[in-house]
């Protein structure tokens, strides 16, 4: 029941928001919605947070049944680790949300509350769905209000920014949901254990398998984004308000690399093993490939959306090593990258909103103006870099040592990416908070006391899970080595070469066939 | 399926009938400005009372003649609500307008009897009638605007395309009738007459697809959908669509059964069935992936929201088609998730275009990508719920149009075309592309200038209705025709058939 409630009360909330009074327009009324918005939010937060002590039990109840086939689609309901941490991430960041979007709102606090929340909840319900339809519902859903957020709030470019982001990833899904309705009609069951089980009966030809993996795989792989499929995230992630961003690049993305923990290499072990070098050099490619573009950029949000491609590289390539560290290293960097994203987004927003330029060429000198906003940026700033005693370095230490104990040429090259790291970040900071403000520009105020408390907190989550990873490793990266346990059984025997017992075990798959 | 008297079954197309009569017998006593105030809610509380007569109208048929079933009462509902819906549309449209005379909601009113004729018939006559009084009824509404030149257009192609497909329609019967000796949907062919029957039952579903508006039988949609005001656009694409289909889907139920059934039943179709009907699927799903790609890529184009609905409706029509996909030898024929999306589809159309009339302005001139530009923000309620149903005919969750769609290309793939589901997958991202756009400049900016409103009570409550029954129904979708199949009527329950007409040698 705690997790229908987890799930459920964002769309209250949202509902709730949409129907509270006054005119919207009038600040007084806006200014109120803000805070109900906020109090609810930490409310559904505080709520969340058993999960990650291991408690919330599970939730199952027909939904509705397919004709034509036994499958009746369930709203099942689960958690685990990764999971766990997933709900705190995507929970806790909803508040900052909701705090960043005081400034780009203005007037439209309701519509932009009620986005948010309606949006946590399908996160929400995607990370906690154990039904493949359900998921997939969740999944496409969150798509709506991230359009009417692009849509109302976004900068200039928002229509095509917009349509890049809704269609590109759309069109990954489509394979997905068709390899949904195969599964349907091979295995009669949407629940994932079963489906996890279906597979493993080799009731599903190895040739269908692997096509099924594929479709799996592109979804997320867009969502990631992994590299050829990232055109829409530098575009979206400039335009995105610096609130909404916070969702975005904060807790959206990661549900890419969260599809490839509890979806695809537990449903198909084997494909994973063997296209295990594909995945880990696509991520590679995107790590550094990232970081360097990232240093070319002249618009931070710009670059921060390529710093994103680059630091979810790294955790696609230690997820697919399937190295026990790495797994660890995975959850962490996924809390701490949220982290660290969002407060970025933040003081970017904070920027943009007071002189109407994200450029990095725009602004200098900050740091006798506004004390404040460099202290939290620079902070920020090599937090994201990965400094030792954030969570950051936890994450992409744990993630870097897993990917050498599998192959030292993954970590050597991937490693890169965190020296491009910090220098594409000290290069922000340095145009921005030191040197002299550029001719003609206007004078930046310092953070108000919202901005700041708004970011504050993340910070200090990021350090204290720096100092603490194990809060994070002891749960989510036990399940998430769970999880990868048999795809990494499957990449063994692959590398043994085939054993007798592997070919006796792949025998019946191919004898299906 | 079992007799039962007339009164209870056709209680809701009664009830219809009268609402409209009496709106037609009050109109000239009225003065022009409480026409529009009166007329559309007398007709309006008549088409709920009616949906509530449907509620408790029995399962059954009258004579073999006209029948109720589960699927029948979901599709009677779901016009009954579409068409209140419109009403306030249309209310809206006549009232800022200021038209004279109050005749078009008794039209209306007729429309709606004629499609829940259509939706009732077990019989090819009883269907042709009902279709006759539908049509001619929703001619003289897109005709409206007779002083416009798109309007007379309009009419005139959908008149003519109109009258030349119910002649095809008819000759399909009349072969029909060679064939089996019956009129009904459904009858045992004589042995030696499968070549008639299977012409028949070709030119019956040609004359169909026109009226679902189905590639290549489409060429009259966009043009009939632009020239007839916002409002009547919706009740047509709403309404007409359903009746069509529950007119098709009869005549596939019976071809495999051999005898009228219900249209939730489960039916296996014996060998000599399939001889006739796996060459009309041919026909049928040919039409309906050109449909799908055809209109969902012409919707890209669009910029005038009728027309953007024009071509959607093509491409709705084409995913509704292949619902008649036939399963493998021995497996039964389901066309629940059909009716399921056309649940979806006529809450959908007729919430999307009256919330669109109520937006457009004098003259609809307003229907337009530009004309639509910020008024979500000036108009929450209609932009929140043109939101809602975009996202439905787009086949995202949390929509009804998101259930339908999985579940007819689910069945698809079921049955082995996932190639096909493919297709209608990518074709309806394209779609997803062009409401999307209607979407984003609907929430974008502020409005330039905000154009007249109506009468507004009646279109508030129908489209607020209809959006959040379109979410409602997909959180709890029990009441659906989802659960077991119905089973299939036994022959013996039917009236016998007239004496088949002798053999001629």
């Amino acid at each position: 029941m705690l997790l229908l409630a987890i799930f459920l009360a964002p769309i209250a909330a949202a509902v709730i928001a949409v129907l509270a009074h006054g005119k919207d327009a009038d600040q007084g009324a806006g200014d109120a919605v803000h805070r109900l918005g906020l109090v609810l939010s930490l409310v559904i937060a505080a709520f969340a947070t058993p999960l990650a002590l291991g408690h919330g039990g599970a939730f199952d109840v027909a939904w509705f049944s397919v004709p034509g086939t036994e499958a009746v689609i369930h709203l099942k309901l689960g958690t685990n680790g990764v999971t766990a941490w997933m709900v705190q991430l995507i929970a806790w960041l909803t508040p900052f949300a909701i705090l960043g979007g005081r400034g780009v709102a203005g007037g439209r606090m309701r519509e932009y509350v009620a986005a948010i929340f309606f949006c946590e909840a399908m996160m929400l319900g995607a990370v906690l769905a154990r039904d493949l339809v359900l998921f997939y519902v969740c999944y496409e859903a969150m798509l709506i209000p991230m359009l009417v957020l692009l849509a109302i709030f976004g900068g200039p470019e928002r229509r095509q920014a917009a349509l890049w982001f809704v269609l590109m990833t759309m069109l990954g899904s489509v394979p997905l949901l068709v390899a949904i309705w195969v599964i349907i009609a091979k295995l009669g069951t949407t629940d994932l254990a079963m489906a996890i089980e279906g597979l493993r009966s080799g009731a599903i030809s190895a040739g269908t398998q692997n096509w099924l993996f594929w479709a799996f795989a592109l979804a997320f792989a867009v969502k990631v984004p992994l590299v050829p499929l990232h055109a829409w995230q530098a575009r979206t992630y400039s335009e995105v308000p610096g609130g909404a961003a916070v969702l975005l690049a904060g807790a959206m993305a990661k549900l890419g690399v969260y599809g490839f923990l509890v979806f695809v290499l537990p449903m198909f072990p084997q494909q994973s093993a063997q296209h295990a070098q594909l995945f880990i050099v696509l991520g590679v490619v995107g790590a550094v490939g990232g970081a360097v573009v990232a240093l070319a950029q002249d618009d931070a949000k710009r670059m921060l959306a390529y710093s994103s491609l680059s630091h979810l590289g790294l955790v696609v390539t230690g997820i697919f090593t399937f190295q026990q560290a790495a797994l660890d290293g995975a959850v962490i960097q996924m809390v701490a990258h949220g982290l660290s994203a969002a407060a970025l987004f933040l003081l970017v927003g904070a920027v943009e909103e007071r002189t109407r330029s994200p450029y990095l060429d725009d602004h200098g000198g900050f740091a006798s103006k506004a004390p404040l906003f460099t202290i939290l940026f620079v902070i920020s700033a090599l937090a994201a870099a990965g400094l030792p005693g954030t969570a950051n370095f936890a994450g992409e230490f744990l993630l870097l040592l897993g990917a050498w104990q599998s192959a030292p040429w993954i970590a050597a090259v991937a490693g890169l990416s965190v020296i491009l790291g910090a220098a594409y970040l000290l290069t922000l900071v340095q145009k921005w908070c030191y040197g002299t403000a550029p001719e003609g520009r206007a004078e930046i105020t310092d953070l108000t006391t919202r901005e700041a408390l708004s970011v504050v907190p993340l910070l200090a989550a990021s350090i204290w899970l720096g100092f603490q990873p194990g809060v994070i490793s002891a749960y989510g990266g036990k399940s998430a080595g769970q999880m990868a346990e048999p795809a990494r059984a499957a990449a063994a025997a692959l590398k043994a070469g085939p054993t007798p017992a592997a070919v006796e075990t792949a025998a019946p798959a191919t004898a299906e066939k | 399926m079992e007799p039962v008297a007339l009164f209870p079954l056709l209680a809701p197309i009664l009830i219809v009938l009268a609402g409209g009569l009496l709106a037609l017998a009050a109109e000239p006593f009225l003065q022009n400005e409480a026409k529009h105030r009166w007329l559309p809610w007398i007709v309006a509380c008549s088409m709920i009372a009616a949906a509530i007569a449907e509620v408790f109208a029995p399962v059954g048929h009258l004579q073999g003649m006209f029948a109720n079933d589960h699927a029948r009462r979901w599709l009677s509902l779901a016009v009954l609500g579409a068409a209140a819906c419109s009403m306030g549309g249309l209310q809206q449209t006549l009232s800022r307008d200021r038209f004279a005379g109050g005749e078009s909601y008794a039209l209306a009113a007729m429309a709606t009897v004629g499609v829940l004729g259509m939706i009732a018939s077990l019989d090819a006559i009883a269907f042709f009638v009902s279709v006759e009084t539908a049509a001619l009824a929703i001619y003289a509404l897109v005709g409206l605007r007779r002083h416009r030149a798109e309007s007379n257009e309009a009419l005139l192609k959908y008149f003519v395309m109109g009258a030349v497909f119910s002649g095809i329609f008819l000759y399909g019967t009349a072969l029909m009738y060679g064939a089996t000796g019956s009129t009904r949907f459904g009858a045992e062919i004589i042995a030696g007459r499968e070549s008639y029957a299977l012409l028949g039952a070709a030119l019956m579903s040609a004359g169909l697809l026109f009226k679902v508006g189905s590639v290549p039988f489409h060429a009259w949609a966009p043009d009939a959908y632009t020239g007839a005001p916002v409002a009547v656009t919706g009740l047509m694409g709403a309404i007409i669509k359903v009746g069509g289909f529950a007119g098709l889907g009869a005549l596939w139920l019976g071809l495999a059964a051999g005898h009228p059934v219900a249209l939730d039943a489960a039916i296996v179709p014996s060998a000599q069935a399939r001889m006739l009907m796996e060459p009309l699927q041919l026909l049928i799903v040919i039409s309906a992936i050109l449909s799908m790609v055809v209109g969902n890529f012409a919707a890209l184009k669009q910029t005038s929201v009728r027309r953007l609905i024009g071509y959607s409706a093509i491409a709705h029509a084409g995913y509704m088609t292949l619902a008649f996909v036939l399963p493998g030898a021995g497996e039964a024929i389901d066309l629940r998730p059909l009716w399921l999306y056309a649940v979806g589809y006529a809450l959908a159309t007729a919430g999307a275009l009256t919330a669109v009339a109520a937006l457009a302005g004098t003259e609809d001139a307003k229907d337009d990508l530009a004309g639509l530009h910020g008024r979500g923000r000036q108009a929450p309620l209609y932009g929140l719920a043109l939101t809602i149903f975009l996202a439905s005919f787009a086949g995202l969750p949390p929509t009804l149009g998101f259930i339908g769609k999985f579940s007819i290309l689910q069945q698809v793939v079921n049955y082995g075309g996932w190639m096909i589901a493919l297709v209608g997958l990518v074709a309806a991202v394209a779609g997803a592309g062009a409401y999307l756009r209607l979407v984003v400049q609907l929430w974008a900016g502020s409005p330039k200038d905000v154009p007249a409103v109506g009468i507004q009570t009646l279109t508030r409550w129908g489209v607020a209705t209809s959006a959040v029954l379109v979410v409602a129904l997909v959180a709890w979708p029990r009441p659906l025709p989802l659960g077991k199949p119905a089973p299939a009527v036994q022959a013996a329950t039917m009236l016998p058939a007239a004496a088949p007409p002798a053999v001629v040698k």
